[in-house]
């Protein structure tokens, strides 16, 4: 996906908060933020006017206390960087994101991106301790600290994740982390039938071992991302894949103790176990939101309702990758498919969705869903919440203009 | 022991509970009156028997009190320094009365605070304008628990340690551990985003919330989260943990419940000196283990534990280290020994380990009930709830323990080693003036250093009303005053607990209500 170009690039926070503090007190012009580019929903919503204000270089360290096990960047900085910083101490963040070759920390905290081992790892909310941001009105603030227990004033680092840059721009962050584990394994379950996962899925509540990411995929999705495997991972209508990460001993032993827990469950097909190189196995578990195009929609549902919504989704022709032990999926459409048709499918998985209480985000072009777009709507006590808080950080409705309070639909 | 009130009788009579001085150490002595932001300040005379007869009709005749000797158990919660009677309690038993009570304090404007089991620390449901006292004890269903999805959802007035005693022989727990789980409430735990021992590993209350009913301060109610992940929108549910009972009142609570460890190993490590123990410390995180609890106690707290729980802890230690990990069996055990190899180089005298489940849970009442032993050692204690980066350990117990023979102040530590969480628990007899006034200074003294050394003056007890004066040490104007616009959008006449976590704006951030006395606190 082109990456635009930024209007404005500061190389400092201090940069950063005298111009936005200039703006405010000058033009009023509107800001949208960007920092690596590689959230899908970002490209959707556009506003031309706006002054795109880019956080690139906003990359350096801070503050590096490993044997703290905390590190405080600037925003601007990606997570592969990040990781390969912590990499050098043995660490690492414990938070798997797609793209992290570009997408950077103050994106993934604005967007709450999270990839496949969410399950056992968590989101950004369970590693950020400290932040620091600016308003629309060039306050430079900071909430949380440098220390991994902390309840002193609000916590605006909650605030500020999912808030997509309509509240103020993240310029620098402090994070938990945690040893790097030895290795990674995974038991595959190819599945004639999606159905079959079900019972695979409703095991793991009772399991002895402690996965790390628990995944369902429909063959579509398999086709498309992982076409190279197929043979090897998924059966005719997809796989669930439970994986592992630890010392070497204790992955051995879950992989193990896993299998032989679901050779007693009577489904028809035999996990298969491997052992690989940890990069290998997540990034095939992340190729999904990794892929371009990327996935046109997220969904969300509690998790013992994901094999329903995997299997309406394939009926209605959706390739859908899904985090089924967080409820959580990734879609998108086959091509070919007339923006009615499109339309018209989506909808209808929306209302599925909607009707098991949960809540489907279109990410993709605005046009192409037309006008009646299936995103569902905020809970309205939820949205007047955040229209309130937008009013009292961004009066001026500077920051992300057409995404007032981060509402879900698009505009 | 005696009860101290540090509102005189008069002012309390006078029902003008705004009648309290303050003292601002820089400047001058101030009077709330006159820094207040407009807010209708309450007195018996506003809170007219209309005003009480509504709330009855509401409540019921028993979801009320009202009489000033049945107040008297809620003008203050663990934090006894400072006290404020409210002028009724009422006990709600569904949303629906919360709102209607909610309603009708607006109505009114008349100030309400939230109250759980009362057991923080730091003045957070002191009703410091009087108004009406919202307890929550009678909202303490469990109304579902779903394990198949992980969660439980709960009323605000159920007991932390209920909800993982209904979890039993399921597999799963809820993980936060107050050492008050016993007492403490799930809502309670939600508006302080309270930790405890196992919160190393697990994480505080926020880490373990999901989403949450809450009616706000105008009476509406917002649904925030829910057992469906990632809502749409920021984290609104994250910022509503910790707002210490500001940003309305919480009527229904989803918690993640977590699966049990399939296997513990427990340990107690015994120190000659108080720098090995905290030396130890350091190695063991340095070395990237997280164990799921890692707990120091001094001298001072394993003589008054001892005796009153005799488990056999070795008096002439320095300090011990209660260690626990847990996981699986197959990693349990090359856990365990990695932390005795690392408590052996820095000197630890011997490495025990708790052999049957009995032991275990002994050792960890004497952990959770140390508060509870104080009592042997001295007539009145007050503990702080500093938090540094976990390698200043060594540097802040130093410190501390200068402090304390500068003042002349014995000064004993039981707390969160692993998180940099200290309690250091000072001991003195509040009858003495003076020891009063050494016991004050020392307690700030040792929270200025925390933050020196870049920590922060509460890692799980809160700001409440004690620590506001310290708000403007911790943050800068800026960062107090976007969060202020956040209370603002959310509470914005501030009738929804007064004058709690942030200091007055416009004041010069050093007022505090004057300390005459650190009191006794609560369990830990």
């Amino acid at each position: 996906m082109p990456r635009p170009t930024p209007e404005v690039c500061p190389e400092t926070a201090a940069e950063l908060v005298a111009w936005m503090a200039a703006n405010h007190a000058g033009s009023k012009r509107q800001v949208r933020v960007l920092g690596g580019g590689t959230s899908p929903g970002w490209h959707a919503s556009r506003d031309e006017p706006a002054c795109l204000l880019g956080t690139s270089r906003l990359r350096r360290v801070v503050e590096y206390p490993a044997r703290d096990m905390t590190i405080t960047v600037e925003a601007g900085m990606t997570v592969h960087e990040l990781q390969q910083v912590l990499g050098a101490e043995g660490q690492r963040l414990p938070l798997d994101v797609p793209h992290s070759e570009h997408a950077t920390l103050g994106g993934v905290l604005a967007t709450n991106s999270s990839g496949s081992r969410r399950y056992g790892l968590g989101t950004i909310r369970d590693s950020l301790i400290g932040v620091s941001a600016c308003d629309a009105q060039g306050r430079l603030f900071k909430s949380g600290g440098r220390v991994v227990k902390n309840v002193a004033g609000y916590d605006l680092c909650k605030m500020l994740i999912g808030s997509e840059g309509t509240l103020a721009i993240v310029t620098q962050v402090t994070l938990k982390v945690l040893p790097r584990p030895q290795s990674a394994g995974a038991v595959w379950v190819p599945l004639r039938a999606l159905v079959d996962s079900e019972a695979v899925l409703s095991s793991l509540v009772t399991t002895q071992t402690r996965p790390v990411a628990v995944e369902v995929w429909n063959r579509p999705a398999v086709n498309e991302c992982l076409a190279d495997r197929q043979e090897v991972v998924s059966g005719p209508e997809g796989f669930v894949c439970v994986a592992y990460e630890g010392g070497d001993r204790e992955v051995r032993w879950q992989t193990a103790m896993l299998a032989e827990e679901l050779r007693r469950l009577e489904i028809a097909c035999e996990p298969r176990l491997r052992s690989e190189a940890p990069e290998t196995l997540w990034s095939e578990l992340n190729r999904f939101q990794n892929h371009e195009p990327p996935p046109q929609f997220k969904l969300s549902v509690r998790p013992s309702r994901i094999v329903e919504v995997l299997v309406a989704g394939t009926r209605l022709g959706f390739s859908l990758a899904t985090h089924a032990g967080s409820g959580i999926g990734w879609g998108r459409a086959s091509a070919g498919l007339s923006p009615s048709d499109l339309a018209e499918r989506l909808s209808e998985l929306g209302r599925i969705v909607e009707n098991l209480q949960g809540h489907l985000r279109w990410l993709g072009d605005p046009a192409v869903a037309g006008k009646s777009h299936p995103s569902t709507p905020l809970p309205a006590g939820t949205e007047l919440l955040l229209h309130k808080l937008k009013r009292q950080l961004d009066p001026d409705g500077i920051l992300f203009p057409g995404r007032p309070a981060n509402s879900s639909r698009i505009p | 022991m005696a009860v101290w009130a540090n509102f005189p009788p008069a002012a309390a009579a006078s029902g003008d509970p705004y009648s309290n001085r303050i003292h601002c150490l820089n400047c001058r002595t101030l009077d709330l009156h006159a820094m207040s932001p407009p807010l209708s300040s309450p007195s018996s005379s506003q809170i007219s028997s209309s005003f009480l007869q509504q709330l009855e009709n509401i409540v019921g005749q028993t979801g009320m009190l009202s009489a000033r000797e049945d107040l008297l158990v809620y003008e203050c919660d663990g934090y006894t320094i400072e006290k404020n009677s409210p002028d009724v309690v009422v006990f709600p038993t569904d949303t629906a009365q919360v709102i209607q009570i909610v309603q009708l304090c607006q109505l009114h404007q008349v100030p309400f605070v939230p109250r759980g089991a009362g057991t923080s620390l730091a003045g957070g449901c002191l009703p410091v304008g009087g108004g009406v006292l919202i307890a929550l004890t009678r909202m303490r269903r469990i109304l579902e628990v779903n394990l198949r999805d992980r969660y439980a959802v709960v009323e605000p007035g159920l007991v932390n340690v209920h909800l993982t005693n209904h979890l039993k022989g399921t597999g799963f727990h809820y993980a936060p551990d107050p050492s008050s789980q016993g007492a403490c409430t799930v809502g309670g735990n939600f508006a302080t985003n309270s930790g405890g021992p196992h919160t190393l590993k697990y994480g505080v209350t926020v880490n373990h919330v999901l989403g949450a009913q809450v009616v706000l301060p105008d009476g509406s109610v917002v649904e925030l989260g829910g057992p469906c992940e990632d809502p749409p929108g920021c984290d609104l549910t994250g910022l509503f943990v910790g707002n210490e009972g500001t940003f309305g009142i919480c009527t229904q609570i989803t918690v993640r419940l977590t699966r049990d460890p399939a296997a513990y190993r427990t340990m107690l490590a015994v120190f000659n000196s108080v720098r090995d123990a905290t030396q130890a410390i350091s190695e063991i995180i340095g070395a990237g283990i997280i164990p799921a609890a890692l707990e120091l106690m001094d001298q001072g707290i394993i003589e008054a534990v001892e005796a009153a729980f005799h488990f056999g802890f070795p008096l002439d230690a320095a300090a011990v280290l209660l260690i626990e990990v847990d996981g699986l069996e197959v990693a349990v055990d090359e856990e365990a020994a990695r932390i005795r190899d690392l408590c052996g180089t820095v000197g630890a005298r011997e490495v025990r380990s708790a052999n049957s489940p009995q032991e275990r849970t002994l050792l960890w009442k004497c952990r959770k009930q140390a508060f509870g032993a104080i009592g042997r050692l001295s007539p009145s204690y007050c503990t702080q709830d500093g938090v540094v980066p976990r390698t200043r350990l060594p540097e802040i117990l130093d410190f501390i323990l200068e402090t304390g023979q500068k003042h002349r102040i014995r000064i004993v530590n039981v707390f969160h080693a692993g998180d940099g969480n200290i309690h250091p628990i000072l001991l003195f007899d509040e009858r003495d003036a003076d020891q009063v006034t050494r016991v004050l200074a020392a307690s700030d003294e040792i929270l200025e250093k925390c933050i020196d050394l870049g920590g922060s003056v509460t890692g799980e007890h809160g700001i409440g009303v004690e620590k506001i004066s310290l708000m403007n040490r911790l943050f800068s104007e800026l960062d107090l005053a976007v969060m202020r616009d956040v209370r603002d959008a959310i509470n914005p006449n501030g009738l929804c607990s007064p004058r709690k976590m942030l200091p007055t704006a416009g004041g010069c951030g050093m007022e505090h209500v004057e300390k005459t006395t650190p009191g006794r606190r609560a369990a830990l």
